[in-house]
């Protein structure tokens, strides 16, 4: 089961057939915000070590404050640390209000902003706080229910998309979907 | 040089989609930050391919680095399947993607590569548009430094290209821009929606398919997300006008192959010095040929 | 590289051992490591990885860094983890872009590192890869024998002829 090499492995999230396949999930995520994608299988990681796979090797910088990747999957990245202030992407567990202030990119560049990557308990329909979504790559109205996303989330992703085009952009993930949430997305309704 | 060099079978030949695992990870990183900034010019390491730049390689390199094997590609050219730039992009592809299908049809394709053409018939939300885009950002015609456009861009000011528009109302009342028509998305940034038709422009608006745009030579991807306001840059007391293949007694020119009078004509020189119009979608015209027929057999 | 060092020491010390390995057939090693990883379970700590390096080097004159030029680098970091439960981790770096190669090094230097079952076979490669260096050193050393100029028939002693 060893040879040949990980990589090669089509159930690995290391495969290319599998980021492949991940990655479009992740396009279709971002092209309809608020629609849920599963993720295709994988043997070896699931939620937030997924889609760092697909998207993070040492070219960007990554900050994952709350440890929710292992610490062999960092060194299988081999992707740069950084404080998360200044990372390109940011990890986090969504059950806690975000205490950090994410780079937004600037007016000139604003595809600097960061890409968060945000873990929470499940995305599989709750109607008890259903969230509206309106903006690009919705047609009328979407809605989203989601369990495990402290509300702080909302208000400060609120506060740092308020000067289009600077922004971020989060992708939201339990262990086998996603969601994404760019920072063209309004966002009414929720819990409280 | 080393006399033991021997290449297994999985290593002697270029990985799935030519690009390595590095080129297609920056490029996927660039397409879902273009779909969040809807019409922003992302840049991004735009790579050396087997052609030369202005062949469609920012298109190409869209295409091998989201395609996967279940995926069926349609590569056209000015609407045709059949011009050389269409099949040289389609065999590359053929040969780097094993296990990927082809189609010339538009409504089997999952990915769609274009240049200049924007399919006639509606795109669905599981297909992709990746678009060949030459020469990206519209205001190069009024502000020759990137640096001052990127701020004009992020401020959403587009006054120098209104100007440049409203100078030709002046000289020639009408907006002599016959393809390339710059468009606003989303109500902010402004697109060159690449070299296609004015006929093609009001398909970019609310589509259900995701529009990418690459520009290989220039080192831009840029997006129009489904469902997104794409808005041709007019005044208010000028509407937007497309190309309407009326002839001089005002009567719309039907294609002389299939008969169509609704798809977007190209104007042949015949052997005779006359002159005839036919679709330039190729897969358009050869559905309502087929139509045609099949209509008279029943009949 | 100490080679007259090396030659004499077996098994040589383990910074040689890529050397040699990489002078045997790529096949052998590559054979032996699937070998390996049947029996054994094989981790990557990094992923394998191959691609160009740019070598830099200062001109002579100037003392100026310029680009030599690219060359092949493969890299690979493993651990290998025996039935027994022994760990050992490996690793190799080659200028050479197969990535499968470097990966098979790799198991193969934690192997004969830590003495894992098979490691006589990796240390049977490592000879007949000093054997083919050796080869090559020796014809190489010919060729420079038979292109030595004896200096001393040139020296007759009439060789002012700037006066």
């Amino acid at each position: 089961m060893n040879n040949p090499n990980t990589a090669l492995q089509p159930d690995s999230v290391w495969s290319p057939l599998f980021q492949q396949r991940a990655f479009r999930a992740l396009m279709t995520a971002f092209s309809f915000p608020g629609r849920r994608q599963p993720l295709p299988p994988c043997v070896d990681a699931k939620g937030p070590a997924c889609i760092a796979a697909v998207l993070c090797d040492n070219e960007v910088t990554l900050a994952d404050p709350d440890h929710l990747i292992q610490p062999d999957d960092i060194r299988r990245l081999g992707i740069g640390e950084a404080s998360v202030e200044n990372a390109g992407f940011i990890i986090a567990d969504g059950s806690r209000a975000p205490s950090f202030e994410p780079a937004l990119g600037s007016l000139a560049e604003p595809e600097q902003g960061a890409t968060l990557i945000i873990r929470v308990a499940s995305l599989d329909g709750t109607t008890a706080f259903p969230l509206t979504l309106r903006g690009p790559g919705i047609e009328g109205t979407q809605s989203l229910g989601l369990r495990g996303l402290h509300d702080g989330w909302l208000a400060e992703r609120a506060r740092w998309n308020r000067n289009f085009p600077m922004g971020v952009d989060l992708i939201l993930v339990d262990d086998t979907q996603v969601v994404a949430l760019p920072r063209t997305t309004q966002i009414s309704g929720g819990g409280n | 040089m080393n006399p033991n060099y021997q290449l297994t079978d999985s290593q002697d030949s270029y990985g799935f989609g030519f690009l390595d695992e590095f080129a297609k990870r920056e490029i996927r990183r660039v397409i879902l930050k273009a779909i969040s900034i809807p019409g922003y010019q992302t840049p991004y390491a735009s790579r050396e391919m087997p052609m030369g730049r202005g062949f469609g390689t920012g298109g190409l390199q869209l295409t091998l680095s989201m395609i996967g094997p279940e995926d069926t590609l349609k590569v056209i050219d000015q609407g045709s399947d059949d011009s050389v730039n269409a099949v040289n992009l389609r065999k590359f592809a053929e040969l780097t993607c094993p296990d990927v299908s082809t189609t010339e049809s538009t409504t089997e394709a999952t990915l769609i590569q274009t240049r200049h053409r924007v399919p006639e018939i509606a795109l669905r939300e599981d297909q992709v548009l990746n678009l060949q885009v030459p020469y990206p950002d519209p205001l190069v015609i009024v502000e020759p430094s990137e640096a001052k456009r990127k701020i004009m861009h992020g401020e959403g000011d587009y006054a120098r290209l209104l100007t440049k528009l409203y100078e030709d109302l002046v000289k020639f009342d009408e907006i002599t821009i016959s393809h390339r028509y710059p468009t606003r998305i989303n109500g902010h940034y402004v697109i060159d929606p690449s070299p296609i038709p004015r006929y093609d422009v009001p398909k970019l608006h609310q589509s259900q398919a995701l529009l990418l745009f690459g520009a290989g030579r220039e080192k831009k991807i840029y997006a129009v997300p489904p469902y997104t306001n794409a808005e041709p840059l007019v005044f208010d007391d000028v509407p937007f006008r497309t190309e309407n293949f009326y002839n001089a007694d005002g009567k719309r020119r039907a294609c002389n192959r299939c008969g169509s009078t609704n798809s977007f004509l190209d104007e042949l020189n015949l052997e005779d010095g006359s002159k005839a119009w036919q679709c330039s979608d190729t897969d358009f015209c050869n559905r309502q040929l087929a139509r045609t027929d099949a209509g008279e057999v029943t009949q | 590289m100490n080679t007259h060092e090396t030659e004499a020491s077996w098994p040589p010390p383990r910074s040689q051992w890529l050397r040699y390995w990489s002078a045997a057939p790529a096949e052998k090693a590559e054979t032996l490591a699937a070998e390996i990883a049947g029996h054994c379970d094989v981790r990557d700590i990094t992923l394998p990885q191959s691609g160009l390096g740019l070598l830099k080097l200062p001109d002579s004159a100037l003392n100026d860094l310029y680009f030599l030029g690219e060359v092949p680098v493969s890299h690979a970091h493993v651990e290998v983890i025996a039935p027994d439960g022994t760990r050992a981790e490996g690793g190799a770096r080659l200028l050479d872009d197969r990535r499968s190669l470097a990966r098979a090094l790799a198991v193969l230097d934690a192997t004969l590192a830590a003495r894992l079952p098979h490691h006589e076979q990796a240390l049977r490669l490592l000879e007949t890869g000093r054997a083919t260096l050796q080869e090559t050193e020796a014809s190489r050393n010919a060729i420079l024998t038979s292109t030595r100029v004896d200096f001393s028939l040139l020296g007759d002693g009439s060789e002012d002829d700037d006066e």
